[in-house]
């Protein structure tokens, strides 16, 4: 049996973190524009960590190519706009960006700082923040679709080649980043309101993962009736070589746990009892489900065979399992 | 129309010795135990005590459609419009490898930059045959234009190596 390791880890936990980091900053524009300044820490959380993890998750794509240096000029390496990766650059380029700057406007002493030493217009943090936040959702989610479209691209991957792939992962994205936010929600955010903050939250991860769970049940399902190499691919993760942590980490901590621990919560079961172990459990559970989501997608995207397994063997990238 | 240079690929003449993969290492003065710009593979087929074993060998494919270059970010792939010979600007590539995902055999090859076979540009500029096709002892790889090379493949019963970006290499056996 055979898993494709030509990109391995680190271009997981890239795939991971822009996910992760888009969907947070999605969460808290919007909870930015619903709420204005009610919540603003748990806001300010959301936007640091959504750009600092997809700053490290770009990090991670940069360590992982052999040419760091030169990849990091984008205006002179990302230049062919016809392939995908030069758009997702620029993209994530446009996503650290403006995450970072809706980060600044929210931190108060920042703006106190550059209002004192410049005459920036502080008092009308308002409307930047909302032009920031609006325009942010769009980039973001543009990133946690790129995510999918980059493995979708190739052609001769046929695991990959499909738009449930990138439906799958935006998913993930925005299950793990609201999750992350919730997780902020519970144990940081002060507000008289939090309570119903988290409510409302978790009443939002529930039905995340319950669409995440309907996508990847249909990718799957979708996968194991098409070409002989998308089964091979399909039958890797449910019963092939990779089935365990698909099965017990991918569906059972990414999607069991997180879901029992938000119904849980939110029908107040354990709320006076463990309030911050038991969402903190849900929470890096989810976690560890979402990265392990994207490494084992990307170990499953074998090449199409073309002639036989022969001429399958000869392409670099694919290692044999004993 | 506009030449493009191909390999021919006589099956039934490579007897496996892989003398086209050492010339080829042996000219571009590459390391061993790294990439190989050209490799012999062996294809097993029929059962006991019909087994036939055939051997082929493999470079790029000088595509006519390259996918290679059409998902490669930078631009580094490029297809000369003279000859036809697709290239890696080697000051150009980042090495992220999305080139050998997008090629249909897997061609391109990672050593912090992604190395594929240039059909021996140097060689030709002096009237030469690439390293692999001048070397090879049994006459199995021909080297030409893909019309020289239909010319010699019509007497043999070759055929042009099927897939959707159009490989520019004959195959008979």
């Amino acid at each position: 049996m055979t898993i494709q390791n030509t990109w391995g880890w680190l271009v997981a936990v890239y795939l991971f973190l822009g996910g992760l980091g888009a969907g947070a900053f999605v969460a808290v524009a919007v909870i930015s524009l619903a709420t204005g300044e009610r919540f603003k820490s748990t806001v300010r959380f959301g936007a640091w960590a959504s750009a600092i993890a997809i700053g490290v998750g770009t990090l991670c794509l940069l360590i992982d190519v052999g040419k760091p240096l030169r990849a990091l000029v984008l205006f002179r390496s990302f230049v062919h706009f016809g392939s995908w990766m030069t758009i997702g650059a620029w993209l994530l380029f446009g996503a650290i960006l403006f995450d970072g700057l809706f980060a600044l406007f929210w931190t108060e002493p920042v703006l106190q700082w550059v209002g004192a030493r410049w005459k920036f217009p502080v008092e009308q943090r308002k409307a930047f923040r909302v032009i920031l936040a609006v325009l942010g959702i769009f980039i973001n989610l543009g990133v946690a679709v790129y995510t999918g479209v980059l493995l979708g691209a190739p052609q001769f991957r046929p695991f990959w080649h499909t738009w449930w792939l990138p439906a799958l992962f935006t998913a993930s994205a925005l299950d793990t980043g609201v999750g992350l936010v919730t997780g902020y929600a519970t144990l940081g955010e002060r507000s008289e309101k939090a309570y119903a903050l988290r409510n409302v939250l978790e009443g939002c991860i529930i039905v995340l993962i319950l669409i995440e769970a309907s996508v990847l049940y249909l990718y799957l399902s979708h996968m194991l009736k098409a070409s002989p190499d998308a089964v091979r691919s399909a039958e890797l993760l449910t019963s092939g070589a990779l089935r365990v942590p698909f099965w017990l980490v991918v569906v059972g901590l990414g999607l069991a746990v997180p879901l029992i621990v938000c119904v849980t919560q939110l029908g107040g079961l354990l709320r006076k009892r463990a309030a911050v172990v038991v969402p903190l459990i849900g929470l890096v559970s989810c976690l560890i489900g979402g990265w392990t989501l994207r490494y084992l997608v990307l170990s499953a995207g074998l090449p199409q065979m073309l002639a036989s397994p022969a001429l399958e063997q000869i392409l670099q990238g694919v290692k044999f399992i004993p | 129309m506009k030449r493009q240079y191909g390999f021919y690929v006589e099956l039934e003449r490579c007897i496996k010795c892989w003398s086209c993969e050492v010339a080829c290492k042996a000219w571009k003065g590459i390391d061993a135990g790294t990439v190989s710009l050209r490799r012999v593979i062996e294809i097993t087929s029929g059962e006991f005590p019909a087994v036939k074993r055939t051997f082929l060998s493999m470079s790029c494919m000088h595509c006519e459609k390259p996918a290679c270059e059409a998902v490669c970010p930078t631009g580094a792939i490029s297809k000369r419009p003279e000859d036809g010979v697709v290239v890696v600007d080697q000051t150009k590539c980042i090495g992220c490898r999305y080139c050998f995902f997008a090629c249909p055999f897997g061609v391109p090859q990672y050593d912090k930059t992604m190395q594929k076979c240039d059909m021996c540009l140097d060689r030709l500029a002096e009237g030469k045959e690439p390293a692999c096709v001048a070397t090879c002892p049994t006459r199995a790889l021909h080297f030409g234009t893909m019309e020289e090379l239909s010319k010699i493949a019509q007497e043999k019963v070759a055929k042009r190596l099927a897939g959707s970006t159009q490989p520019s290499v004959l195959v008979s056996k």
